[in-house]
């Protein structure tokens, strides 16, 4: 009705009533939805509205679409939302498929009993909570505290110390926020890397033209000194792919909260990915800067968790969907899972060595490395290991230091000077 | 079916008042768009805003500005992005060398004293970067149509300076002053994804994905850029090309990618997809070693078979719907 009093009037008034009333609350359920609808947009479509022929729905939902949405990805999400608030939608024939495919639930129930996953899909909030195991060992933890009382800040060094050592399995969950504290110490390491870009600089190597010649300026035209520029360095992008699935949920939480952790550190550039048998991205989730609120998301998101492990179709995934877009500039990528592994081992093969292809360094994490007399003898870990370049523990805390000082140690060159790594070859051919 | 680019130009630019005139300007320069493509670039011009347009490579991203630009007759102003872009190539940079050259001449020639400073930092010696033709050219009374290709490949900085320059649309050189466009140009901005843009920038721009077309818009894509090619021929390529969007490769052919290969086969004298000779033009279509083996080692045949067969099948068997898109 709205819509027919308009196009009656060809008015160029701006749209007003029930309309605008709909189109506000439309752009607010997209909000909600995570898609970034802002005022600015819908005044944008406020103005646009008036300029086509609303009898015409499918130029309405493309006005609506190109104006309020700037993601492809949040297309689906869109069009449900459109569609809810414009009942009779028809989108143009060649886009019906977007919508109709792979709709959330369907995902879900997808997934195949047959994958050995438990009993019964584990709920996200089951791992977060402590389980009555932790509960009990945090109340003796407690009082251990409660004993110690007096003379915490004293021995609160070799607290951390033993804490490091620590494997993060037997981590109560207050053992977990001290662990914190010692995890954001470590953002201030992380990878760099030279970049194209330059600026100013007393030292730097490259002679700097257009400053020289603005100073001279000042000095009548004469130059007397000269400007020079160094390329400008920043943190390297980091790819971190965790392994999520129901043999590594002893470490799960506690690498979570190093991944947040990581994924704040300053100016960095961090994409995250969990997996089980199929590869989340999480990283708007941990972007969440309180932690918990940050990984109360991450388990929204992933629907497999504690699940089995297909890290072959994971990486498949990550390579087709991901990698030329995070995998840009230098990343480096770093795999952490215990090479458990149900998926095909040849095509883990494969994908590890696209992403090897691909990556600055490839780096893989495997907290059973902590243990003594582990070897990596599993299929995944051997179908893997050619192509790494570090194979280190992420059992504890000390584990997480390591890694961060071998990052930190990586130069700052573009070209990846990559030569084999001994060690990981010895275990490559024990096998 | 086509009006030919030199009739056009000697009219004046068609009115772009509706999203079926953008529809029916885009067909006079064989671009085959979509409606939902045609309605963002009807409001990028209208509201004006910048056009950003995102879509896998060899989809006609590109190929938009140009066909914009013809349109509206108005020069194509094309600024490519890559790592490390600064002002110096973005906007204006000094030639320091023929300044430096023009002062010894007027030392030589006594005339120094004469000369003043503007002389050596004026217009003569600017040297004028796109971004900057762009605002200038705006002045001409035609805004130009300023093409910033690929800005993923840019870093995050230039996001940054960008989005200044798209809202205020002048540029201030301290030794001359501050150029203004009288209207701004207009903009399309494309990005492969290899990097997520800065929010801030995609709040002032129009947005559009562009996907594969579907086999119907691609077959009429083909007829009018590869006109010599046979009809028969033209549906089972991308008949072909379509099947091979299905599968999981690592690099999937763009619209780019069935014009090459439509054109090779049609320098080869091909008629049929099943002739023996195919497989080795497969390096048209495809980027990736892994990607022609297993194309060489039986997807082709797979993929050849459901051509032929649905070839076999009158007209009417080939409209496939456009649901098959992928």
């Amino acid at each position: 009705m709205v819509l027919q009093s308009l196009i009656d009037e060809r008015s160029y008034e701006p749209i007003a009533g029930a309309l605008l009333h709909r189109i506000v609350r439309f752009s607010r359920a997209l909000r909600e939805a995570g898609i970034d609808a802002n005022p600015g947009r819908v005044a944008d479509l406020a103005t646009a509205l008036p300029l086509i022929d609303l009898s015409r729905r499918d130029d309405f939902y493309y006005t609506c679409r190109t104006t309020l949405l700037a993601r492809n990805d949040q297309r689906e999400a869109f069009d449900a939302i459109f569609a809810y608030y414009w009942p009779p939608i028809r989108v143009a024939p060649d886009e019906e498929q977007e919508g109709g495919s792979g709709s959330p639930g369907e995902d879900q129930s997808a997934e195949p009993g047959e994958e050995g996953a438990p009993g019964e899909p584990q709920t996200i909030s089951k791992v977060f909570t402590s389980t009555k195991q932790d509960a009990e060992s945090a109340d003796q933890d407690d009082q251990n505290e409660q004993k110690q009382g007096a003379s915490t800040a004293r021995t609160s060094y070799s607290a951390d110390e033993s804490l490091r050592d620590k494997n993060f399995g037997e981590f109560t969950d207050n053992e977990l926020d001290q662990a914190r504290r010692l995890m954001e110490e470590l953002q201030h390491k992380m990878a760099r890397r030279l970049t194209r870009r330059t600026s100013p600089s007393r030292i730097g190597r490259t002679f700097d033209l257009r400053r020289t010649v603005r100073r001279a300026f000042t000095t009548h035209g004469e130059t007397l000194t000269f400007a020079r520029k160094e390329r400008k360095i920043k943190p390297r992008p980091l790819v971190l792919i965790c392994d999520v699935s129901g043999s590594m949920e002893r470490y799960t939480r506690a690498l979570l909260h190093f991944l947040h952790t990581v994924s704040h550190a300053t100016g960095s550039n961090v994409e995250t990915f969990v997996f089980a048998t199929r590869l989340t991205r999480v990283t708007p989730s941990l972007k969440r800067r309180r932690v918990d609120e940050a990984l109360d998301r991450v388990s929204e998101d992933v629907t497999d968790w504690s699940g089995g492990t297909r890290t072959g179709e994971a990486l498949s995934h990550f390579n087709r969907q991901w990698g030329r877009r995070v995998l840009g500039r230098g990343a480096i990528a770093l795999i952490i899972s215990d090479g458990w592994d149900r998926g095909d081992a040849l095509l883990l093969g494969r994908e590890m060595a696209r992403l090897r292809r691909t990556s600055y360094r490839l780096f893989w994490l495997n907290p059973l490395l902590g243990s003594p007399g582990y070897r990596p003898l599993t299929r995944g870990m051997q179908a893997a290991l050619p192509h790494l370049d570090e194979f280190l523990p992420a059992h504890n805390l000390k584990a997480l230091e390591e890694l961060v000082e071998k990052l930190a140690r990586l130069p700052i060159r573009r070209a990846p000077d990559r030569r084999g790594n001994p060690k990981i070859q010895a275990m490559f051919k024990k096998g | 079916m086509t009006t030919s680019t030199n009739g056009s130009a000697l009219q004046a630019p068609p009115a772009l008042d509706s999203v079926d005139a953008i529809l029916r300007a885009l067909d006079t320069q064989r671009y085959v768009a979509d409606r939902g493509l045609a309605t963002s670039i009807y409001l990028s011009l209208k509201l004006p805003k910048p056009l950003l347009l995102e879509g896998e490579a060899g989809v006609g991203k590109t190929e938009i500005a140009k066909a914009l630009s013809a349109i509206t007759q108005a020069p194509l102003i094309r600024l490519q992005c890559y790592e490390g872009l600064d002002i110096s190539h973005a906007v204006y940079e000094w030639d320091y060398s023929r300044q430096m050259l023009h002062i010894r001449l007027l030392e030589a020639t006594g005339a120094a004293r004469e000369a003043k400073a503007h002389d050596i930092f004026g217009p003569n010696f600017l040297v004028k970067r796109p971004l900057l033709q762009a605002i200038e050219a705006t002045a001409s009374g035609r805004p130009p149509v300023l093409l910033i290709d690929e800005l993923d490949r840019a870093d995050d900085e230039f996001d940054a300076f960008l989005l200044e320059i798209l809202s205020d649309w002048q540029i201030t050189i301290p030794e001359i002053g501050t150029v203004k466009a009288d209207t701004p140009p207009i903009v399309v901005l494309t990005s492969n994804r290899t990097r997520e843009l800065h929010d801030a920038l995609k709040r002032r721009c129009l947005y559009h994905w562009i996907d594969y077309p579907s086999l119907e818009k691609e077959m009429q894509i083909v007829a009018t850029k590869v006109p010599d090619a046979p009809s028969r021929l033209a549906r089972q390529v991308c008949q072909f090309i379509q099947g091979i969007r299905r599968h999981d490769l690592w690099k999937i052919p763009g619209v780019a990618e069935t014009l090459d290969w439509t054109s090779a086969l049609v320098a080869l004298g091909v008629a049929e997809l099943s002739q023996p000779e195919v497989l080795s033009t497969l390096g048209c279509i495809l980027k990736h070693q892994d990607d022609v083996q297993r194309l060489r080692s039986g997807l082709y045949q797979e993929l050849l078979t459901d051509v032929v067969e649905s070839a076999g099948v009158p007209e009417s068997g080939v409209v496939v719907s456009d649901t098959t898109a992928r």
